[in-house]
């Protein structure tokens, strides 16, 4: 897909994120030139949406849209059709096969569904408490009579009768799409590979798909799980996939469009095709694909990504360069197998909502007016929102909502904080501001849970805040949680983030075997595992057109202390595995864990093992060159003042406001100061002060 | 203040407590510890009392948000040093937060029946350490005393004082359950145990941590103790790890904004959460409630039924528990008044402090204990505790007789009635052999923890639902568990229409079916109390979950069929191509080898009202849903189906009032005969959702049947006694459904279901040792806001 030799006339990427309310493109330039559009999400079919937001970037060009897709070297799109699929439940209607006896892996939940993905706070509230409905009901569970064992050993062979019929009864009863998954079929997957062939032979036209060909780890829950939720939305996704492929074809576009995937990276069409799940999640992983770039680029290894939403605020951290990662998730309070780029949310947002509870408390959120009706200066809903109360202290300006293309009534802001203020007995200003602190002490407090339990100190991370709100609070959430640096990455591409995360993307396959191996061990078989992995990378990456070249293996092993749960990756150098490498693994093994869980953590005396093999084969694709800009730009100075109300001063200041649209710059600013930007704004509180880097990044000085 | 003063005046178990505390000593010593009101503490121990009373909300509500973070990250620090699946996949702990003189705070979302222990502790230790070895900044504290406050000793508690400017300013604490820590058998249950000596030692409150410095002399002595003394070193470490991270945090908060400001939201926190509880109880009547349940087989030799009996006692906006007329303490079986105390708080909080952030000193402020020492739930030193058993029935019996409170209530506060749900009763099992990997595991395996919620006043409970006081807890994989312990799951599932029946459903439990594999023999060591001695039991007529059943069939054919390509799904499969399965002693320890089949069900919801009033369209989804036998459908609900598997509505007609007129020519009529109430005040009808209701008269107050409002005598009167009876051995009701208790129990148990003789609803459904008086459900005295007067002058 991607091919150097062939492209020379090719010299630019980009990358196109959809979002609840809008969809974002990102054109990058070879040489660093980054043009934006935002466009509204076109819900009944958004593919309609997609095309208008390059549609759009092309005007802002001026260039015809034949001549940008000539120019254009990939594609990728971060989609939500998949997601949206599972959160409206309006998927195909799936039949699952799975092993005699334990058809009710998906209704029992390991017994942990009535209570999983709620917050804590939630869970003494007993009677208010339900299991999520299955996606598969009772009666299109068909359990068939065939058993592996944990060593992959055939006890009972596959009835494929029973197969038949049952392919044949889910038929009969509409179902459009079947997902097999049964026991130890990660060890061995024969009776999974034939039921599937019996059922394309019985019925061609239904989607069907194997828990073994999407996870690759122990567990049948989340493995079928995971397996039902790629059946749900597989015919939705293949009808997508079509009109997307279609639509750019005929705008002129040669080559495959690509999809962002929750591992970080992207994948092609086909593999979308065939593991649609793989694109959920895979909008906020775009944006850690951003963050992580953008981070090696202007060396900081230790980034907090952090971004606020209308709804959620959601962060994910980078260490040493590396995107944490997570092996499962739970998604709609149910647990998906896929290993993915670690991102912890909690509800608060622009939209989340101020309340005063039984006690006579104020809270913030977790519910969130959302986009619709949005907060109450959007003239629709009556709830004060934390948006409203940035709006009351004058820090959002209400003329210059999206470029100013939407009106907001500030009034409304001020008489929905008035209802709560005359209820606590405090002034307008001062429940504004303690809506705002409330909010974000939650942030602060998600920033330090989330270090502890992976391990590290947030003092020695730079926060990267983007997102509508991101710009917006960081500056006081970095300082409560003890933060040094806030950036605002690529100010004029932070709201669009994710987007611009599409468009730098490398194509990732990843590999997974799962095998225990106890230590010491001579080596043998982990050179014999890797070998076969990468045999079938490098094969899968040469017929996507990369040479040998722009291929990068990452090798790891998943290795945990036996008598104990924590796992951790370990890379492994790329040379022939024998007894002393394997004595390097171990090492740098109890290295990481006490790095990560405290010295003298690790249960020795109970022995090592190794539970997992993962191959990262990295197609490496043309990124655009941020480079130190030269000083041509446009130098902007702080054009105006407005009134701000500032919680630390505990009343208005005359704030200064430095606008810019584009790759301007700016001089060193003293906070308290605003920088306005297209999308949002970025708040510089007193006592901080912001400066703009060379390459363009707003640095703020906590 | 003049709210306290209030409350401690609507204490009417004052004079009783007095009583008790004066019978005996109790220092923790022979009898349990029970704090005075007043601690006496070593005046040389300056505490950090200086707090704001008038602190800004903001500044609160960002500090209540903080304490809840603070103590997670005490509580994720823990799992992170520990790594032990028993703490990071069960969550078998809990961490706190406590003011310097011991009242707690905020506990953390993990097991709740530990929240009521940390209190005991530190107020013990701040009367009895004070003054030698004296608590100094850098202490850690280590104790896993039942007799002071710990379930049994395998819950390990360490706690630190914290400092600021010289004097005591707060405590953390965590509760742990770390494994192996000594005593007669391996793991440290110990259900042989004649008394406590032959249990892990118990430690009372000493130095772990000594001014910054762990004292190797103690640390070795603790860890000498195990039979994984690595592993145990690691628990403690990580428990250590905890306090000190989240001290770290606590002297960061006192900087940013000193001392007064976060002792005053800690007191805040008390007060808000006293207030929420009072508010709740004062509209709920005053009156008493009471809860009996029975406990077969308790030690090895022993074939008797056991009572278990709580009672609460609530006036205004004050509960006082009893556990008066529970039987004698016996061998290991046995828990300690902590234990009963702590189930109480827990039950309490989750009832009516649910929103109110896990803070158990608001709740205990409404709350007086009068213990009978020398029973099975307050035991007497040197009682052994290991086995839990009356600890977890604790737990059962302080949700039910709360739940029958809070029924009483108006909507909002009923509706967190619960009846009880399965996990812990009867009991675990214990897999040991070789496995594939020529390791040896002994592993007491986790199916039961998928638990069943019993059904609420509004709604069905949940099926494999967990367990309510153990809120975050996972069953793991079936693959999780083949790859450590060397067996086969036959089958995994919920077991269908192992729920309770009634107008709501308790939840289903989870039942498995295995084969040893890859091993020579897998042995099974069963430690329970008799599953035929149901414990599961609903509230207002709805009938008792599946108790629990051990079972096993011995040198089937069950290799050749699979190599036929045969394999039974079901445990009716199993019996089917297989024989007959027989019951296991819950005591019990099997040798499985080739062919063998062993089969554990465990408990299951109960369930709420009577049956004949659900939804018949309800029922009919159950069927399609799977959730109950077919079979159930017409025996405990009375619907009827036609031919393609519609209701047939005449015929459920017909069935139902069938049912009724069976119940009403079955029962034994009551022993008195109802008094005609006067005229019903207007709208002053209260209706106990499917039970009973309540009618205020001219001159009194009510009982009434729900369902034909026929008076049931005055509510200050038992209601059973106006209604007749059905007594039977729940065997006979339901031989799958109720294990006989006769198999391993020589007392005779009988279910008594209450029925009213004008219509046939059904009222009441108990379990009882037939010689046992019924349980008084419920008592009313006033209904909130009624000046006692009024009652007194209408009787």
């Amino acid at each position: 897909m991607e091919n150097r030799r062939a492209s020379e006339k090719r010299d630019l990427a980009i990358g196109v994120d959809i979002g609840g309310t809008f969809t974002d493109c990102v054109v990058v330039f070879d040489s660093g030139t980054i043009i934006t559009a935002k466009t509204p999400t076109t819900p009944s079919d958004r593919s309609i949406g997609f095309f208008n937001a390059i549609e759009r970037a092309a005007e802002k060009l001026e260039i015809p849209l034949s001549a940008l897709m000539v120019r254009c070297r990939r594609i990728v799109h971060g989609t939500t059709t998949g997601t949206n699929a599972l959160v409206s439940r309006d998927g195909s209607r799936v039949g699952l096969l799975t092993t005699k006896g334990h058809g009710h892996a998906t209704y029992m939940m390991r017994g942990s569904g009535r209570t999983a993905g709620l917050p804590a706070d939630e869970l003494l509230d007993i009677s208010n408490t339900y299991k999520p409905t299955p996606l598969v009901p009772h009666d299109r569970i068909l359990e068939i009579p065939e058993r592996i064992d944990a060593d992959g050993d055939e006890i009972v062979r596959l009835d494929e009768n029973s197969v038949r019929e049952a392919v044949l009864t889910l038929k009969d009863a509409g179902c459009d799409a079947i997902a097999i998954s049964y026991l130890w079929s990660i060890k061995n997957e024969t009776h999974e590979r034939r039921s599937r062939e019996i059922a394309e032979e019985v019925a061609p036209e239904l989607f069907v798909c194997n828990g073994a060909d999407l996870v690759r780890s122990v567990g049948e829950y989340e493995r079928t799980v995971t397996t039902i939720m790629n059946a749900y939305i597989g015919q939705v996704m293949l009808r997508y996939i079509d009109a997307i492929e279609k639509g750019a074809r005929e705008r002129g576009y040669k080559r495959g469009v690509l999809f962002a995937q929750c591992g970080g990276g992207a994948m092609s069409a086909a593999e979308a095709r065939k593991a649609p799940i793989r694109t959920v999640q895979s909008g906020p992983v775009a944006g850690i694909v951003a963050s992580r770039y953008l981070a090696e680029k202007i060396n900081m290894p230790n980034v907090l990504a952090a971004d606020m939403g209308g709804t959620t605020f959601d962060v994910s951290a980078i260490r040493k360069g590396e995107p944490l990662e997570r092996s499962s998730s739970i998604f709609q309070r149910l647990e998906l197998a896929l290993p993915m780029y670690d991102v912890e949310s909690i509800g608060a947002g622009g939209g989340s909502i101020a309340w005063i509870d039984s006690s006579g408390r104020l809270n913030v959120g977790p519910k969130s007016a959302g986009a619709d009706p949005g907060p109450a200066c959007y003239g629709r809903g009556e709830d004060a929102t934390v948006t409203d109360a940035d709006v009351v202290m004058g820090v959002l300006d209400p003329d210059q909502f999206l470029h100013g293309r939407m009106k907001v009534d500030a009034r409304r802001s001020e008489a929905a904080i008035q209802r709560l203020a005359d209820q606590l007995g405090l002034g307008l200003q001062e429940t504004a501001a303690g809506i705002v602190r409330i909010v974000d002490s939650k942030m602060a407090d998600l920033i330090r849970r989330m270090s502890v339990m992976r391990g590290f100190d947030p003092r020695e991370f730079s926060c990267f805040a983007f997102g509508g709100g991101g710009p917006v609070h960081a500056g006081a959430v970095a300082r409560e949680a003890g933060l040094q640096q806030v950036v605002v990455p690529l100010p004029w591409a932070a709201a669009l983030w994710s987007a611009f995360g599409a468009a730098t993307a490398d194509i990732v396959h990843l590999y997974q075997h799962p095998e225990n191996i106890l230590l010491p061990n001579d080596g043998a078989r982990v050179n014999e595992i890797f070998t076969d992995l990468e045999k079938k990378a490098m094969e899968e990456l040469e017929k996507e057109g990369f040479p040998q070249t722009d291929i990068v293996l990452n090798r790891r092993v998943r290795m945990k202390y036996a008598m104990q749960v924590h796992d951790v990756d370990v890379n492994v150098r790329n040379i022939a595995i024998g007894a002393p490498e394997m004595e390097q693994i171990e090492r740098d093994f109890s290295f990481i864990y006490e790095e990560l869980f405290g010295k003298g953590a690790g249960y020795r005396e109970g022995g090592v093992e190794i539970t997992g093999f993962s191959l990262r084969a990295v197609g490496r694709t043309v990124k655009p060159e941020i480079a130190e800009r030269n000083t041509q730009y446009r130098r902007v100075e702080p054009g105006s003042t407005k009134k701000v109300y500032w919680s630390e001063k505990a009343g208005f200041v005359d704030t200064p406001v430095c606008t810019i649209e584009h790759e301007e710059t700016i001089a060193p600013l003293q906070g308290p100061a605003l920088i306005q930007l297209p999308d949002t704004v970025i708040v510089v509180r007193p006592g901080q002060t912001a400066e703009m880097d060379a390459f363009g990044n707003i640095l703020i000085k906590v | 203040m003049s709210e306290d003063i209030k409350s401690r005046s609507d204490d009417v178990g004052l004079e009783d407590e007095a009583k008790i505390l004066s019978e005996h000593k109790w220092d923790g010593k022979t009898y349990s510890y029970i704090p005075p009101r007043e601690l006496k503490i070593d005046p040389r121990l300056q505490l950090h009392e200086d707090h704001d009373e008038d602190l800004d909300p903001i500044t609160y509500q960002v500090l209540r948000s903080r304490f809840w973070n603070i103590n997670l990250d005490h509580s994720d620090t823990v799992k992170r040093v520990s790594g032990s699946p028993v703490i990071v996949y069960t969550e078998d702990f809990n961490t706190s937060l406590l003011t310097e003189n011991g009242d707690t705070i905020i506990c953390g979302p993990s097991i709740q029946y530990f929240t009521g222990y940390g209190d005991l502790v530190v107020k013990w230790t701040l009367e009895n350490r004070s003054t030698n070895p004296g608590i100094h900044e850098g202490d850690i504290f280590i104790q896993n005393d039942p007799y002071i406050g710990t379930a049994h000793q395998i819950d390990v508690e360490l706690y630190m004082p914290v400092f600021w400017e010289g004097k005591l300013f707060c405590w953390i604490f965590s509760n742990c359950h770390v494994g192996d820590i000594g005593g007669i058998n391996p793991g440290s249950f110990c259900p042989e145990a004649p008394d406590i000596y032959s249990e892990p030692v118990p430690m009372p409150p000493m130095k772990l941590v000594e001014r910054e410095e762990v004292r190797d002399d103690i640390f070795e002595m603790i860890v000498r103790q195990s039979r994984t003394p690595e592993n145990l070193t690691l628990q403690l470490r990580s428990q250590i790890a905890g306090l000190r991270a989240t001290r770290t945090r606590i002297r960061e908060l006192l900087e940013e904004h000193g001392a007064r400001v976060i002792k005053g939201a800690m007191r805040k926190l008390i007060s808000d959460c006293s207030r929420v509880v009072r508010e709740r109880l004062r509209e709920i009547p005053d009156g008493e409630w009471n809860e009996a349940i029975y406990m077969g087989a308790a030690g090895p030799e022993d074939r008797s039924i056991h009572r278990l009996v709580t009672r609460v006692v609530k006036k205004g906006d004050h509960m006082t528990f009893y556990n008066e007329g529970t039987d004698p303490q016996f061998q290991a079986a046995s828990g300690t008044y902590g234990s009963w105390r702590s189930a109480l708080i827990c039950a309490a909080g989750t009832m009516l402090a649910y929103d109110q952030m896990y803070c158990p000193a608001g709740v205990i402020e409404h709350m007086t204990l009068v213990p009978t020492p020398g029973t099975l739930t307050c035991a007497v030193h040197p009682a052994a505790v290991t086995t839990l058993s009356a600890t977890i029935v604790s737990v059962y019996l302080a949700s039910q007789v709360l739940s029958k409170m809070v029924l009483t209530g108006p909507e909002e506060i009923r509706r967190v009635a619960n009846a009880t749900g399965g996990v812990a009763l009867p009991g675990w099992w214990v897999a040991a052999g070789t496995n594939r990997n020529g390791r040896y595991v002994a592993d007491v395996t986790a199916d039961q923890v998928m638990g069943s919620i019993g059904a609420f006043p509004y709604r069905d409970g949940v099926d494999t639902g967990g367990a309510w006081w153990w809120p975050r807890s996972t069953a793991g994989n079936a693959e999780d568990w083949e790859q450590s312990v060397p067996f086969l799951y036959l089958y995994r599932r919920e077991q269908k229409g192992s729920g309770g029946a009634g107008r709501w459903r308790g939840g289903n439990g989870v039942e498995v079916g295995f084969v040893p594999h890859k091993t020579e023999v897998l042995s099974a060591q069963v430690v329970s109390v008799d599953p035929g001695v149901v414990t599961t039991i609903g509230l207002m007529g709805g009938l008792p979950g599946h108790p629990g059943n051990f079972l096993t069939a011995s040198k089937t054919d069950i290799w050749a069929r699979f190599s036929r390509g045969e394999m039974p799904g079901t445990r009716e499969e199993v019996e089917s191509q297989l024989g007959e399965l027989r019951r296991i002693s819950p005591k019990g320890s099997l040798e499985l080898t080739d062919g063998d089949i062993w089969v554990v069900e465990n408990s299951a919801g109960g369930g709420f009202g009577d049956p004949l009033l659900r939804e018949p369209e309800t029922v009919l989804e159950d069927i399609k849903e799977d959730r109950i036998q077919a079979s159930q459908s017409e025996k405990y609900y009375g619907v009827l189906l036609d031919g393609n598997g519609n209701l047939d509505e005449a015929g459920t007609k017909s069935a139902r009032s069938a049912i009724r007129q069976d119940r009403m020519d079955k029962c034994r009529l009551p022993d008195k005969s109802p008094v005609r109430p006067g005229a019903a005040t207007a709208n002053a009808s209260r209706f106990l959702t499917e039970g009973v209701g309540l009618l205020v008269a001219e001159e009194a107050l009510f009982w009434t049947c729900a369902h034909c409002q026929r008076s049931l005598g005055p509510t200050t009167e038992n209601y059973k006694d106006y209604l007749g009876c059905i007594e039977t051995n729940p065997h006979d009701v339901d031989p799958v459904m109720y294990p006989d208790s006769h198999d391993f129990c020589d007392d005779d148990l009988v279910m008594r279901q209450y029925i009213c003789t004008d219509c046939g609803h059904l009222v009441a459904t108990d379990i009882a040792r037939a010689h046992d008086k019924p349980v008084v459900d419920m008592k009313i005295t006033s209904l909130p806001g009624q000046q006692e007067e009024t009652i007194t002058r209408g009787a």
